[in-house]
């Protein structure tokens, strides 16, 4: 591996419930942004976890690649989706978002998500956003039911 | 710098029958998460299983996969997702590149355990891909989780079947390290 880069940004751990939790006043100067959401949710009939880029929740889409343990299947959608399936309340998951070059204005912003509940599914997404704004926030939220008691949320920059 | 190297373990010639982070004393509850960066190969006939164990535990995991397993076509499709219950923290079955694959090809992974000192069960990511020179190759998606509530103090992985890991085979452990730069904001 190259030399290490992670250049820690921001970090929480939640001590109280949060439905969104949100990244702002991100220097431009990395070139690559990863973030690191552990968490536990409290609501069992939400599937999706969703992102924004300063503060849009519009022009995006995404492919993906998901399976649940008993079937795999692949999907497109045209919202802001970053994760599928449905959770256990208090049960640990995870989802690492890297944004590729978050700070061009000369390109559509792509993020590659990886998300993993153990109990429920496993997946990719890869999503565009379209616009050639340069990022300078990044949301991670549900729209119904919160983030539990003790969830962290982690932003890093990466240098090139 | 919130990316340390804690330890990078290559095997030697005779091969290995484990790679254990750490060998001597614990891994240092210093960071936040960590990532393990594999690239082994083993003596099995065939591609192996890796056993993976946190603290020496072998009870406590549960996965979901996703799956390329091609054995005999180089364009290979996502096939199916298997319910694994990695008892011991196996992987799936075919993973680790072995002697009965092309010489010198050596599978690659990489493995994240977010919040790895938690007093709570532990959610981790783990991205695997054999190798075998365009045939037999698969890759694999785990979502994992270890019910185990202590700090994660160490990590063994072992081949399967009791072969061992090649010379050149490698595991390099870092430590991530959350915080703040002074600059961005959370809310």
């Amino acid at each position: 591996m190259a030399t290490p880069t992670y250049v820690a940004l921001a970090t929480t751990t939640l001590s109280g419930t949060d439905a969104e939790i949100v990244f702002s006043s991100i220097p431009a100067t990395y070139r690559d942004l990863v973030l690191v959401a552990n968490f536990s949710r409290d609501n069992v009939s939400v599937s999706h976890d969703y992102i924004k880029l300063n503060t849009s929740t519009a022009d995006f889409t995404n492919v993906q690649l998901f399976g649940n343990g008993s079937a795999a299947y692949s999907a497109t959608e045209s919202v802001n989706r970053v994760s599928t399936y449905t959770v256990t309340t208090g049960r640990i998951y995870n989802v690492i978002l890297t944004i590729m070059d978050y700070s061009a204005t000369d390109k559509h912003k792509t993020i590659l998500s990886r998300y993993n509940k153990d109990n429920a599914g496993v997946g990719v997404f890869a999503v565009r956003w379209a616009q050639t704004t340069a990022v300078n926030s990044v949301s991670f939220y549900v729209t119904s039911g919160n983030f539990e008691v003790g969830s962290t949320f982690s932003l890093y920059g990466i240098e090139a | 710098m919130s990316m340390t190297l804690i330890e990078h373990i290559e095997v030697g010639s005779g091969g290995a029958a484990s790679i254990t982070f750490m060998n001597v004393g614990d891994i240092p509850s210093d960071y936040t998460d960590l990532l393990i960066v594999m690239s082994v190969r083993c003596t099995d006939t065939d591609f192996a299983a890796l056993i993976f164990q946190f603290n020496g535990s072998s009870t406590g995991y549960s996965a979901r996969n996703l799956t390329n397993k091609n054995g005999s076509a180089v364009s290979g499709t996502w096939t199916t997702a298997t319910s694994n219950s990695i008892t011991g923290g196996r992987l799936a079955d075919g993973w680790i590149t072995s002697s009965g694959q092309t010489a010198s090809t050596f599978s690659s992974a990489s493995f994240y355990i977010p919040n790895y000192r938690s007093s709570v069960a532990k959610s981790f990511s783990l991205d695997t891909t054999g190798e075998n020179n365009g045939t037999g190759i698969g890759q694999e998606l785990i979502a994992g989780l270890w019910t185990g509530t202590d700090p994660i103090t160490s990590i063994t992985l072992t081949p399967q079947s009791s072969t061992d890991f090649v010379q050149y085979s490698s595991a390099t452990l870092y430590g991530i390290t959350a915080g703040s730069d002074g600059v961005t904001t959370v809310s």
